[in-house]
């Protein structure tokens, strides 16, 4: 059975106004959603929660600054992508990457290593082992690449969603999707046998 | 055209949005050049196999809720203002109805800055506009959300748990500080969850109602079963003193109507229980033994 929500912009409304149960409704709204791209992202439970958990304490934060030009849920995508690319900074101990910055390493290269993942044909078939070595790609795409390709491809945003959650024209969007999703193929294309047709 | 710009139409051209005449222009290319044509078929695999992401099952942790609550309530102590803010925790624990029950030790300044809620509890010289009760758990609704508050007059320990499991949910040491709580469930289920201080006497506990009311009007299990049951039919908040050996017991009921105080009369007999409604809708039952 399904917990029954209000409206976002209800909620918001109320929750700009301070009312506590109706910004807690609204996390407990989105929260799994949230997660499962911080998951998508991240592949890793625990550093998924802590990206969804401080992208909650960000929306808190502007929430009174929120206008509702843009779908609530777009918002989210974006300061999830904003905390995850934050996260992954952090990790890396590495120069500026935010989703403000615009497109980073679009042209970098990247590195192709795949693992062998030590498969063979009776342990998996065909079709895992794809899903398998994508994932694996995937982690060796650059985080903003990575976030688009997740935007689309797994949580079904249009290319109109990802332009707003990602405050870039759709010709853009549209033309850097094409370019990682190119990095991909060529990344996967190591694997002959899967991957080339 | 180069090879890289035709590259630059392979979405376009797989997903059929390529016009016309760019698409006759590629497909000619493709002709004279199998290495472009094999390119873009591996390219096709690719996407094929990017659309498979979506149907991947992503089972959301039991952590997650109470994750969220901490960050939100370390964002919330970090800042010198006096935002009341309590968050809610939805920990989930299989088929289990599960009760969120969050907050934060709460020291609240009045600076001046803005209006203090009549209902925020202060702690020490902070500013309050209520009459602080001391060392007792008080459950009492603000709005469609019920809360817990317990001012501590000094060291205690507050617990609570989920009755059943006995899965700890929050244990917060308070030193003459007041804590407070929304207690909230997002699960179908009603939840029972047991609140405990240290040096208090008798079992307490809180059931909350959760999104279904499905209740057999008819019909034998534990006294807990029953108390969840009539908390979803009516949808009310159950605050309960009573041993917790007496919640386990086995009973029956035959109910009518949705009237919470009727249902639970039916099967608590005034004689060992005392219950009553409290303007904002609580229901507290007492067990006579448990004083």
């Amino acid at each position: 059975m399904s917990e029954y929500f209000q409206a976002d912009n209800i909620l918001i409304e109320k929750a700009q106004r301070g009312d506590r149960g109706a910004l807690n409704e609204l996390i407990r709204k989105h929260q799994e959603r949230a997660y499962q791209y911080a998951f998508r992202l991240t592949r890793n439970p625990e550093v998924a929660a802590d990206v969804v958990a401080d992208a909650f304490v960000r929306i808190n934060n502007a929430l009174k600054n929120f206008k509702g030009n843009a779908a609530f849920t777009t918002w989210l995508y974006r300061i999830i992508t904003n905390c995850y690319l934050d996260q992954r900074k952090r990790e890396k101990g590495r120069g500026n990457v935010s989703l403000d910055s615009g497109f980073q390493h679009e042209d970098e290269d990247v590195t192709r290593e795949i693992e062998d993942p030590g498969r063979t044909p009776d342990e998996l078939v065909e079709r895992n082992q794809r899903e398998e070595l994508l994932q694996q790609a995937l982690s060796q795409l650059p985080e903003f690449q990575k976030s688009m390709i997740v935007m689309y491809h797994a949580e079904q945003l249009s290319y109109e969603e990802i332009a707003e959650a990602l405050d870039l024209p759709i010709g853009t969007v549209k033309s850097r999707l094409n370019r990682a999703r190119i990095s991909l193929r060529e990344i996967l294309s190591q694997d002959e046998e899967l991957f080339k047709v | 055209m180069s090879r890289e710009r035709l590259q630059e139409h392979f979405s376009a051209l797989y997903e059929g949005s390529l016009d016309a005449g760019l698409t006759q222009q590629i497909q000619r290319k493709f002709d004279s050049d199998p290495d472009l044509k094999q390119d873009y078929e591996a390219f096709c695999l690719t996407l094929d196999t990017l659309g498979s992401m979506k149907d991947e099952v992503i089972e959301v942790p039991s952590f997650l809720s109470s994750r969220i609550a901490d960050r939100m309530d370390a964002a919330v102590s970090a800042k010198p203002a006096f935002s009341l803010l309590n968050w809610s925790k939805s920990l989930g624990f299989g088929a289990i109805a599960v009760v969120a029950i969050v907050g934060s030790v709460l020291a609240i300044k009045n600076r001046g800055e803005g209006p203090v809620q009549a209902n925020m509890i202060g702690s020490g010289a902070a500013a309050t506009k209520t009459i602080k009760v001391l060392d007792t758990i008080e459950i009492k609704m603000q709005g469609s959300e019920a809360f817990l508050s317990y001012n501590a007059s000094g060291p205690k320990t507050l617990t609570a748990t989920f009755f059943g499991t006995g899965e700890v949910l929050r244990k917060v040491d308070l030193n003459g500080t007041s804590a407070r709580y929304a207690l909230t469930n997002s699960e179908p289920l009603s939840a029972i969850f047991e609140l405990d201080v240290t040096g208090d006497q008798g079992d307490q506990f809180v059931v909350v109602p959760g999104t279904s009311n499905v209740f057999p009007l008819q019909g034998e299990g534990k006294v807990a079963d029953f108390l969840k049951g009539v908390s979803a039919k009516s949808h009310k908040v159950i605050s309960v003193r009573m041993p917790a050996s007496k919640l386990e017991s086995s009973t029956k009921w035959d109910v009518k109507g949705d009237d919470a105080g009727a249902m639970l009369s039916t099967v608590l007999p005034s004689k060992d229980y005392s219950i009553s409604t409290a303007p904002d809708g609580i229901i507290t039952i007492e067990s006579h033994l448990s004083r």
